[in-house]
């Protein structure tokens, strides 16, 4: 009985050792999974001009580059007043990546139409992506 | 009656609800008018649009016209000048030469050509190409555009004729410049820029004379005619487009909307105003001052007053943005905007705090509420001085503008508003604390019993507290000594508004010195952690840019080149200069605003290399050869980076220029990444993205290690192996990131290590800040001091003109022409040795240059000697060529003016250096015989020293330059920080100087001061006054003997009034016996004939004595008239009644009791408080009460004027130590005094006068903490 027992319990903590690899191997995709939800947000973002979608990525690191001249890096409440004031201006109408990539360096881009004093134009958008903890923030935004 | 009643609401200030109801129905018509406007355009839209395209093309060639005719007009002026000098014959070389260079024309280009088509005279400004223009076939006397892929000129021609001999003139203005290197854009000069500006229209110029007119439905053309009316250029412009009329229009109206629903509010509140007037509680007034505040500042950020009416660069978030309280702090404008709301709530609650003090006192009534009350008070001011501290921090955290690196002696604006911001918030943030430390001294004010042992304990229990909220918090914001240097200022000003109540302007003084020192000292701590983690962004951006990136650059730049019209109208073009092209095509893509290098190219359709620029990028990959290779070429981007340069990223794309089908040709565009090439400092290639834009590159350190290979990026700090096994062996956290301090070279550094993974191998970035010296930070806190006394300055100037009445006859008094003597006898000295260094500093800066420069062009000299000597076959080209190879520096070569080589290739090839020598230089070199020369120059707006020297080569004459620009030159003292240094330590010297001589003139002058406002109470009647003497020498024995006068004066008045007295009394009494006696005896004589009638009981008795009786009884009635007379006589004092402003009277008494230790405030609610009385007795009253409560050591006076429909009441109300119980009913009587000194007939002769005009005064109550009479007078009919 005893001996069953013991058997019982090795099998139990060999399932469970496996168990954790699996996990650690899942965990890749988990964090794969959370770098997607960030360029969701920021797809819905971009598309309805509201910064308020994305603002929680933006951080001092974040690298800002606007075709209209802005560059550089800013705090995250200056990102968000800077972003707010240029889609004021540039209205998003749409937004759609060309590329998305959710590997160990995520990036995106793709194409933004607005609407600038009664006329639609066109900006090329790229954003990547840098793993900070367990989360993501926008390493680099840039829009041209 | 609603008529009457109407009537009777609208009276006074409510009138101006009037205009409220007219400006909410002009709002309201607007709105409904607007809608029509809108449909009415619509529905009319081609004729509106016609017209307003008739009067932009109107407008246009207005602009277009006269900018032609200042040309043609400046360049005609010129050419009279020419020939008026040179009929004077002087030699011509050097006449064109100084008239050319004219300052008046320093706007144009100017060539000068001789008959045979050679440049014989030139400007400095000159920038056309003048290789490209063909005399023969210009049209003189007319104007034309002359086009190149940099630029666009205006210019004309014109021949002109000097004794016997022809000339030709060409003179050009810059009209279109297509690239700048400036970082402002309104630096760039565009006439299609400034049209689209002006008249909000989108615009396109060829400036020629065979573009065709539009015939796009959506623009209209018109041409641009010369003074020949010939066209030379064509004007396309997009035709007004409905919406974006629509758009403006609503934009208009939404901004007048705007401002009348200001103007509504404003008339809202000033037809409030009585009403507010007449509320009694100052508490709820005070509430609704805040309310109002607090709404006017809502109303402004909810209507973006700020974004409709001012679009300037205050504005722009990029310079400092917050989202604290959704936003009113958003930009730097809304931010001053604030500040100015938090500063008037400041004064507005500390003015109340101050006057109702009293109040406050009541309140305080029991131990434990002041004890609780002042912790709580000193807890809020902790908690302000964190608030403080967050704010600044959000200034420098929030900010891109960097205070403390800007170089300028007088920033730009922005910074500059930024300053004000800083500097009006901790006024405004001290202001708010100096409350909360007035009701800690009203608090405590019972228990400070002036001995050390209380000091020792509030202080041990003020550090105590303060340690406790700096080590319980997990963020606080401040270090324990800061909070504690705060809060040392905190009581210092404290302490010397309390010492100079009413001096207004030591209040704003000792504020602003004080908040200026705060905000310095926090910002340079913030600014030492903004330092700090600008380290972690270095090692970021060093490591931002990767394949992806790179390729999404390269795809964007194709992109927008590839559909641009210009590029394509350089393969129309014969002739076009593709180097220039490519510049001009590099400077206006995204490539530009990298660190990293890159480059443009052109192909031809044949796929050979026609132009090119390139930063830093080598030949072989400007035009890579596997595009060469490729057989259809579309738009893409490749990975060209060679394997034997691994940390060498390289990327190229490419892309065809297709026109109507068919291939022009194609563009490449390069980048390539080497991180030793991020940090380099030339400033024309200076970009937005710097690697550190906080720290200076040369205070910085960057190296990158992986598998224990060392590379190093930036500076010339190189770690020992030990150091770096130290660095990598570090404790990194999660994020894979550490920081350490470390000494390095017997240097102490602070590093910053990012580790990064890359296939299995980590790689680390590591970057490092040496500690800063006490130097640095000093010069830090002097440059934003003098900006801060600038401030200061102004302020005071400000006060001294508002009060300028009241310091008018101030400046001539005695103190402060001591003061004015003080300050010039410290002053000039000190801006005399400040001028002297200034100069000095200069004048070794320039020697250092001018001796750095030489030695390089020594170098170079000898290098060239050498390489002609040892390779006599090499052209000469081919030599200098391996000079700039092998010495690095960048020089340039001109055969005769003509630029020979450059080290700037890429730039000369472009164009964009100019192809011809400074006349200045060729002057002095060929009119002159100079063998050197240098000069300050600018290029593309950028100044630097150029050197010249004359060589001879081959029997050729050739002139070498060098600068500053290109070449980086060591000098011990930048001119600019010197300044900053010079100019901060000297204004902070001033205000020391100023402050002390303050004190020193104060004190000085005091005894003057004391003695002149003596003098004028004697005047007024106050012998009792006395001087204390604390001086010594002259002024001590002028005191002493002073105040013996006064006493012998009062002694002599005294024995005066008694003599005078007497000697009334006795004549008095004298004419009293005499009347009395007159009477008497006549009386005496009628009783004694009456007792004789009656002794011989005469007939006539009862006549008689009917007779006597009568007589005797008129005679005592005479008697009775008499003595009612004198006591009449007795009572009535002599005065003189007048009616006056009794508010006066005490504003005289205030005035003259201001030197000594009382303050005395007035309040009443009206304005005057006319009565009938005697003035100078009154006003003797007021001394009396004044003088007593003094005595009876009183600090505080506070009378106070109620009234009813016919009586004044004053209360004269004092915190003295009160009078006696058992003395209280005495102290009317005469002769009566409590004091050592005195009469004792003050207070009866207060009661005297004032019952003589029906008045009256008593003791309305006495205690411990004070005394108070109560005056009663009738008011004036």
């Amino acid at each position: 009985m005893k001996k069953n027992i013991k058997k019982y319990l090795y099998v139990c903590f060999y399932f469970i050792f496996l168990g954790s690899f699996l996990q650690a191997a899942n965990n890749p995709n988990q964090v794969y999974q959370k770098s997607n939800e960030v360029f969701d947000e920021i797809l819905s973002g971009l598309n309805s001009g509201s910064v308020s979608s994305f603002s929680k990525y933006l951080s001092n690191q974040t690298f800002l580059s606007l075709s209209t001249g802005e560059s550089g890096y800013f705090s995250s409440s200056q990102l968000y007043n800077i972003l707010d004031n240029f889609f004021n201006v540039h209205r998003p109408i749409n937004f759609k990546f060309a590329i998305r990539r959710s590997d160990n360096n995520p990036y995106g881009f793709g194409t933004l139409t607005y609407e600038n004093k009664g006329r639609k134009e066109t900006a090329q958008v790229y954003i990547s992506l840098r793993q900070q903890g367990d989360n993501y923030i926008i390493a680099q935004l840039t829009i041209k | 009656m609603i008529k009457n009643k109407l009537k009777h609401f609208f009276i006074g200030d409510r009138k101006y609800f009037s205009f409220v109801v007219i400006l909410l129905t002009a709002i309201l018509l607007i709105g409904f008018f607007t809608p029509r406007v809108i449909d009415y355009k619509e529905n009319n839209w081609s004729e509106i649009s016609l017209t307003k395209q008739v009067k932009i093309e109107n407008e246009i060639i207005r602009l277009f016209q006269q900018k032609q005719k200042d040309l043609i007009n400046s360049s005609t002026e010129l050419i009279s000048k020419l020939k008026l000098k040179n009929e004077k014959n002087v030699e011509e070389g050097k006449i064109f030469f100084s008239v050319i260079n004219d300052k008046e024309y320093s706007g144009l280009s100017i060539l000068l050509f001789d008959s045979t088509h050679n440049l014989i005279g030139w400007n400095q400004n000159e920038k056309i190409e003048f290789e490209t223009i063909d005399i023969d076939t210009l049209n003189f006397g007319s104007t034309e555009f002359i086009e190149n892929p940099l630029n666009v000129f205006l210019f004309y021609s014109d021949t002109l004729s000097i004794g016997g001999k022809k000339y030709f003139l060409v003179s050009a203005k810059l009209f279109e410049q297509k690239y700048t290197f400036s970082d402002k854009k309104s630096d760039q000069i565009s006439f299609t820029k400034l049209v689209e500006e002006q008249f909000s229209v989108s615009v396109k110029i060829g400036y020629n004379h065979f573009k065709p007119k539009s015939l796009d439905g959506r623009e209209f053309s018109f041409s641009l005619l010369n003074n020949l009316k010939k066209q030379i250029g064509v004007v396309t412009a997009l035709s007004p487009s409905i919406n974006a009329d629509i758009n403006t229009f609503r934009s208009t109206v939404n901004k007048i909307q705007t401002l009348l629903i200001f103007i509504g509010f404003f008339f809202f509140i000033v037809s409030l105003k009585s009403d507010f007037k007449k509320l009694s509680s100052d508490l709820l007034k005070i509430l609704l001052i805040f309310l109002l505040l607090f709404f006017t500042r809502w109303l402004l950020f909810s209507l973006n007053v700020t974004s409709l009416f001012v679009g300037s660069s205050i504005n722009n978030p990029n310079y400092f943005s917050s989202t604290f309280a959704g936003g009113i702090v958003k930009s730097p404008l809304e931010f001053l905007i604030t500040n100015i709301f938090l500063f008037t709530a400041a004064i507005i609650l500390f003015h109340f705090c101050r006057k109702n003090q009293n109040a406050i006192n009541d309140f305080l009534k029991f131990t434990i509420v002041k004890i609780s009350v002042a912790s709580v008070s000193f807890f809020i001011i902790l908690l302000g001085i964190r608030g403080i501290s967050a704010s600044i921090k959000s200034v420098i955290f929030d900010s891109t503008l960097r205070f403390f690196r800007d170089q300028n002696l007088f920033p730009q604006f922005p910074l500059l508003l930024m300053n004000i911001n800083v500097l009006l918030f901790t006024i405004s943030g001290l202001i708010l604390l100096l409350c909360l430390a007035l009701i800690i001294q009203n608090a405590l004010k019972d228990k400070i019993n002036f001995r050390i042992r209380f000091y020792l304990f509030l202080v041990a229990t003020i550090l105590l507290m303060s340690y406790l909220f700096i080590t319980l918090q997990k963020e606080p914001l401040i270090s324990f000594p800061l909070l504690v240097i705060v809060l040392i200022i905190l009581g210092t000003i404290h302490f010397i508004i309390n010492l100079n109540k009413n001096s207004l302007l030591i209040l704003i003084v000792s504020l602003t010195v004080s908040s200026s020192f705060v905000s310095i000292i926090l910002l340079n701590h913030f600014n030492l952690e903004l330092e700090k983690q600008s380290l972690k962004r270095t090692a970021i951006e060093i490591n931002r840019p990767d394949e992806s990136y790179f390729t999404f650059l390269l795809n964007e730049t194709l992109l927008h080149t590839v559909n641009s019209e210009l590029i394509s109208s350089y393969y129309a073009q014969d002739k076009t200069n593709f180097n220039s092209a490519a510049f001009v095509t590099w400077k206006n893509s995204s490539l530009v605003n990298e660190a990293f290098n890159s480059s443009i190219s052109f192909l031809d359709k044949n796929r050979n290399l026609v132009g090119s620029f390139s930063k830093g990028v080598d030949e072989r990959f400007i035009a890579p050869k596997i595009f060469f290779a490729m057989k259809n070429l579309e738009l893409q981007v490749l990975d060209i980076s060679e394997e034997t340069e691994s940390e060498k990223i390289i990327f190229s794309g490419i892309t065809p220029i297709i026109s109507r089908g068919n291939i022009l040709g194609y563009i490449v565009a390069t980048i390539k990444y080497d991180p030793n090439l991020l940090t380099t400092t030339n400033p024309i290639y200076r970009t937005t993205n710097e690697i550190n834009d906080v720290i200076r590159l040369s205070d910085l350190g960057i190296i990158k290690i992986s598998d224990r290979y060392v590379r190093v990026i930036a500076g010339d700090f190189i770690p020992t192996e030990d150091d770096i096994s130290k660095m990598l062996e570090s404790n990194f956290t999660a994020e894979n990131e550490v920081w350490i301090e470390h000494n390095i070279n017997h240097e102490n550094f602070i590093i910053y290590i990012q580790k990064e993974k890359l296939n299995d191998s980590f790689y680390y970035t590591a970057v490092f800040q040496k500690e800063r010296e006490v130097e640095w930070i000093l010069f830090n806190f002097f440059k934003i001091s003098f900006i801060h006394s600038i401030i200061l300055l102004l302020i005071c100037l400000t006060y001294l003109l508002y009060n300028w009445k009241e310091y008018y006859n101030i400046v001539n008094s005695f103190r402060y022409q001591l003061l004015f003597i003080l300050l010039l006898t410290s002053i000039l000295p000190i801006l005399a040795l400040a001028i002297f260094n200034r100069i000095n500093v200069e004048e070794n800066t320039n020697e250092m240059i001018y001796y750095s420069l030489s030695e390089k062009l020594n170098l170079i000299e000898s290098h060239v000697k050498q390489q002609l000597q040892d390779h006599p076959e090499r052209e000469l080209q081919t030599a200098l060529s391996k000079v700039d190879e092998e010495l690095n520096i960048s020089f340039n070569v001109y055969r005769n003016q003509v630029l020979y080589f450059s080290s700037e290739n890429y730039l000369k090839s472009a164009n964009v250096i100019g192809s011809i020598i400074n006349p200045a230089a060729y002057s002095s070199f060929f009119s002159k015989g100079a063998l050197s020369f240098y000069e300050q120059e600018f290029f593309e707006g950028f100044p630097n020293i150029v050197y010249y020297r004359k060589f001879i080569i081959d029997d050729e004459n050739y002139i070498f330059s060098i600068n500053d620009l290109f070449n980086e030159v060591y000098v011990s003292y930048n001119p600019n920080e010197f300044d900053i240094f010079l100019f901060g330590v000297y204004s902070f010297a001033i205000i020391i100087i100023i402050i002390f001589s303050s004190i020193i003139a104060n004190r000085f002058s005091k005894p003057i001061r004391q003695l002149t406002s003596t003098t004028q109470a004697i005047a007024l009647g106050d012998l009792n006054i006395q001087i204390e003497n604390r001086s010594k020498g002259e002024l001590g024995d002028l005191i002493n003997n002073f105040n013996k006068m006064t006493n012998d004066l009062k002694r002599t008045q005294k024995e005066i009034a008694q003599l005078e007295r007497e000697s009334a009394w006795k004549e008095m009494a004298k004419q009293v016996a005499h009347e009395i006696k007159n009477p008497l005896t006549p009386m005496k004589l009628m009783i004694q004939q009456l007792v004789i009638s009656y002794k011989d009981k005469s007939k006539n008795f009862d006549e008689s004595f009917g007779k006597i009786t009568s007589t005797l009884l008129n005679q005592i009635e005479t008697m009775n008239q008499i003595a009612s007379e004198f006591s009449r006589f007795a009572r009535m004092p002599n005065y003189n009644s007048e009616i006056f402003d009794l508010l006066q009277i005490i504003n005289e008494i205030e005035i003259l009791f201001k030197q000594e230790k009382i303050e005395i405030t007035t309040e009443a609610k009206s304005n005057a408080v006319f009565i009938n009385a005697d003035r100078d007795q009154i006003r003797r009253v007021f001394i009396n009460l004044t003088r007593n409560s003094i005595q009876a050591n009183a600090n505080k006076i506070v009378i106070e004027v109620s009234e009813d429909e016919n009586k004044f009441f004053i209360s004269v109300k004092d915190n003295g130590s009160g009078i006696d119980e058992n003395v209280k009913e005495k102290i009317f009587n005469e002769n009566f005094t409590t004091k050592n000194k005195g009469m004792g007939i003050g207070l009866k002769l207060a009661a005297k006068y004032l019952s003589a005009i029906e008045g009256k005064i008593e003791l309305f109550n006495s205690s411990s903490t004070g005394t108070t009479f109560l005056l009663t007078i009738n008011k004036s009919k």
